[in-house]
């Protein structure tokens, strides 16, 4: 019964990249003709290959035409975003969709994936790519077969290299051995329950179990090629930090001589012993796996702590019957002894011993009753911080009377990032975006003090402060409400106000024309960028009015665009916004959990312009849609569109909002569940190389103008915006025909602003 | 005691004869329960038609097993007319050898209609470019 309700962790949980223990060997030979400083081997087990270029000079490795597919050099490694490789080898058994923009034939566009010379991918002519065996080997597995062989093909300068490998099978040993070492230490932890004072040997044995999956963990951790957290991830990733604390709470007790503490062993045991069994039992009889460790080692190991885990579930009946004191009502029913039984007296005084006196420590009572107080507490602590999060708390302001939680919401505006990028990660209810251009006679001293009145302005307004102006009554009485101001840069301000042209970074370039559009210059661009959104409209007319007016003739405005979702408090917060089609609008967007969050939405503090460190690139759009075309399409044309339900934006392929949609189901009729050319689809980063940004859109609504107003926020847009949309456009994105691109906008938003400081003063002061 | 021992017993055998499924195409000890792939019958050759238009057509279907289907085409000199149609979830590349003429990336549930015309009797392999070395090739032979 113990086993059964064991829950068994997923086979894939000890894979490497996806490949585990496999009698599938990838070799590859040298590259020729040899180059000194580039190497190339083979890891993860078969998995991938991995280049390094030491070299002075670019290497080039070649698609599935011929075509250059990736670049290893002294400045990094680059993927060739027009192969269709690029897009094959990003998986392990190639589940990918080729862009229709991608072609062999077409000039490479390289795109920069590590700064370091080396690249890793799958490549698909190395492996055995076939979920099932091949019938030669199927029917003899014992025997050696050479599978295939294959080359790869590099170019380094005019020079071509190649390098030649053999896919084989190699069957393993046999797992004869290490089933009996694993029987023997079953019966080893058996025979031991039968000794006068098993306890102390059993409570060593959980940690010896405890410490092997641990080192099993290490040796795959060692086989992974990747991040820090990725190896830790193979230690502690997944049931093992929950079994362990308990397993070594049961060894604990065990040693304190708690007779009845192997139940709780057995149970850890259990767990341990059939994970393992599930995902490295192959381990014995193939001839390799992923793992840093010697193989025989491994192997060992493995034997060791299964048979302890199994060996602890066989001894949990002797060692009940022989050591646990029989009085209890809840103890096990005194069996009949057999004959073979020794020594029952003994075993009456070692019963004795077994239960410790009080005076030697906790007693089982007061063990339970610590533990009783424990999950008591746990239970009330969690209740307790429940209602305190649930319930609409009221705070007092400096003025007495109470705001209700929307209004009080304020919005730290110093701090490494500017507030009204990720801060608030649910976004305000309005929103007025606007830009400026420069007076052609403002000079640097004209901005820094518009940029200094602009930050007063903004930190004083995001606490809920007045200004000491005349019409700060407009918004007297109201709380902060999450109000943010956020200011970017424009690609047209450098060259003006002393400014040089060159301090402009290569990635705020103005957006390229993408096909079909037509912009509407007037609204579109701008030297300054200005967002200013909050929880309530007052607030953010105030607060654009007073902003507009600080720019005093250095600057006028260019356009201004005003937006909205729906207000805070009128439906939960957990919810989704959805945008004027209908749709839940930003279900996929980066969580501030992901570990690439950052690395996605802000740029990196190693950018050579220091004034931009921890800040953001800005898209503004301001996308009409086509309402009365889309209310002609039927519900269920309407979610083709998307690929998503409209009714809980649920991907088509099934679950909730944020389940993982799955492009590669299949419906009735062999068509994807997620149509070819659904939005979701292409505009998704797993399709467009991992470009991702962070949508934060309101829509509009004058009259007949209506639609999206898009703000995204990226840490580049030449890895953000530009392809994605480039993707849509060019895949044939079934929304694009309901929706119109009217405007356009890019700013650079500089990093956070200190105590002290003004936005921007880094740049402002450096040149 | 005996039902735990009974229980422990059953669940171990459990085990071992669930083993198949789970440990994978490789399976158990020995080989049990692997996964074998279809042993190829060897070809079996179809006839492009000939249609009024004296365009011969054939149509070939392209999958997850990684094999064309079906692998050898019969055609006589003039235009050959090939339909390849994806109907796995692996994306696919066929490229015709020694004739030109190619269906680019095909993605799931795509398909693409190639014509190549042939004067010279022979056999000209057209290869998936992406699973060439996993055995996915046909051959036109043209007689």
């Amino acid at each position: 019964m113990l086993i059964v309700l064991v829950p068994v962790t997923p086979a894939a949980a000890h894979d490497v990249d996806g490949v585990g223990a496999t009698n599938f060997r990838t070799t590859v030979g040298p590259l020729t003709p040899t180059v000194p400083g580039l190497t190339l081997r083979v890891i993860e087990n078969g998995s991938r290959l991995e280049l390094r270029n030491a070299a002075r000079t670019d290497v080039v490795i070649l698609g599935y035409s011929g075509e250059p597919y990736a670049r290893v050099g002294p400045d990094g490694a680059y993927v060739n975003d027009n192969s269709p490789a690029t897009y094959l080898n990003a998986d392990r058994f190639s589940l990918a969709l080729v862009p229709a923009s991608a072609s062999a034939t077409k000039p490479p566009v390289w795109d920069k994936v590590d700064s370091q010379p080396v690249f890793r991918w799958h490549d698909h002519r190395t492996h055995w790519m076939l979920t099932a065996l091949p019938p030669n080997v199927a029917t003899n597995p014992g025997a050696f077969f050479h599978i295939s062989s294959w080359s790869v093909g590099f170019t380094y300068g005019t020079q071509e290299l190649t390098a030649a490998g053999s896919l084989d099978w190699v069957p393993g040993p046999s797992p004869w051995p290490w089933f009996l070492l694993l029987a023997a230490i079953v019966a080893g932890l058996v025979a031991l329950t039968y000794r006068p004072r098993p306890h102390r040997t059993l409570a060593v044995a959980v940690v010896a179990m405890v410490v092997g999956q641990i080192v099993h963990g290490v040796g795959i951790a060692q086989a992974i090629v990747g991040t820090l957290p990725m190896k830790l991830g193979a230690i502690f990733g997944y049931d093992a930090e929950l079994i362990w604390p308990i397993a070594l709470l049961a060894a604990w007790l065990l040693w304190r001589g708690y007779a009845r503490a192997i139940w709780l062993a057995a149970g850890c045991g259990a767990y341990i012993a059939v994970s393992l069994i599930v995902d490295d039992a192959p381990l014995w009889w193939r001839s390799s796996a992923p793992s840093g460790l010697p193989i025989a080692l491994n192997r060992f190991v493995l034997a060791v702590a299964i048979g302890i885990g199994l060996g602890l579930v066989a001894a949990v009946p002797t060692m009940l019957r022989r050591h646990a004191p029989p009085s209890r009502p809840w103890g096990p029913s005194t069996v009949e002894m057999t004959m073979s039984e020794p020594k029952p007296k003994t075993s009456t005084v070692d019963d004795e011993a077994a239960e410790p006196a009080p005076s030697g420590g906790i007693g089982r009572r007061q063990l339970a009753g610590y533990l009783a107080v424990g999950a008591l507490g746990a239970v009330a602590g969690g209740t307790i911080g429940a209602s305190l999060s649930g319930s609409s708390t009221a705070t007092p302001t400096a003025n007495g009377p109470l705001l209700s939680d929307v209004g009080s919401r304020a919005i730290a505006f110093h701090g490494p990032r500017q507030a009204g990028i990720a801060d608030p990660i649910h976004q305000q209810a309005r929103v007025w975006v606007a830009a400026f251009d420069l007076s052609p006679d403002a000079a640097i001293q004209d901005l820094q003090l518009l940029l200094g009145s602009w930050t007063r302005t903004a930190q004083a307004l995001t606490l809920g402060q007045p200004l000491g102006y005349n019409d700060d009554e407009v918004v007297a009485g109201l709380g902060p409400s999450a109000l943010t101001v956020t200011v970017g840069f424009g690609p047209t301000l450098f060259g003006k106000a002393g400014i040089p042209a060159s301090a402009r970074p290569d990635a705020l370039a103005p957006l390229p024309a993408f096909p079909g559009e037509q912009l509407d210059p007037a609204r579109s661009d701008g030297d300054l960028g200005l967002v200013v959104a909050a929880d309530d409209a007052l607030l953010v007319a105030h607060a654009a009015r007073t902003l507009s007016r600080a720019t005093n003739g250095v600057a006028t405005v260019r356009w201004q665009m005003s937006g909205f979702n729906a207000a805070r408090g009128a439906g939960s917060d957990s919810l989704t916004g959805r945008n004027l089609m209908g749709q839940v609008d930003g279900s996929n967007n980066p969580k501030p959990a992901d570990s690439d969050f950052e690395q996605r939405i802000f740029v990196p503090q190693t950018d050579p312009a220091n004034w931009l460190r921890g800040g953001s690139y800005l898209v503004v759009r301001r996308i009409r849609m086509l309402l009365d075309n889309w209310d002609q399409l039927g519900r269920q044309q309407q979610e083709q569109v998307i690929g998503r339900r409209r009714d809980n934006g649920a991907p088509l392929s099934g679950g909730t909002e944020f389940t993982a949609a799955d492009y590669g189901a299949k419906g009735a009729g062999g068509q994807p569940v997620i149509p070819a050319n659904a939005h979701i689809r292409l505009a998704t980063p797993a399709f467009n190389n991992g470009a991702a940004m962070l949508r934060r859109g309101f829509s509009f609504s004058d009259g007949p103008d209506e639609g999206l107003l898009f703000l995204a926020w990226q840490a580049d847009p030449r890895h953000g915006f530009i392809p994605v949309q480039r993707n849509l456009l060019g895949s044939g994105d079934a929304l694009q025909t309901f929706i119109r691109h009217e405007t356009s906008a890019v700013f650079a938003a500089p990093g956070g602003v200190a105590d002290g400081e003004y936005i921007g003063q880094r740049l402002l002061e450096s040149t | 005691v005996r039902r735990v021992l009974l229980t422990v017993v059953t669940a171990g055998l459990a085990l071992s004869l669930g083993g198949c499924s789970l440990w994978g195409m490789e399976g158990g000890p020995g080989g049990s329960g692997a996964v074998a792939g279809s042993p190829s019958p060897g070809p079996s050759p179809v006839d492009a038609v000939a249609g009024p238009d004296g365009v011969q057509r054939v149509t070939i279907t392209l999958g997850d097993d990684l094999r064309l289907h079906p692998s050898l085409v019969r055609a006589h000199p003039g235009t050959i007319e090939f339909t390849f149609r994806n109907t796995g979830a692996t994306p696919h590349d066929v490229e015709f050898q020694g004739v030109a003429g190619g269906t680019g990336n095909l993605n799931a549930g795509g398909s693409a209609t190639v014509r190549v015309t042939v004067a010279q009797p022979g056999t000209y392999p057209f290869p998936c470019v992406y699973h060439q070395s996993s055995g996915m090739t046909g051959s036109l032979v043209v007689s």
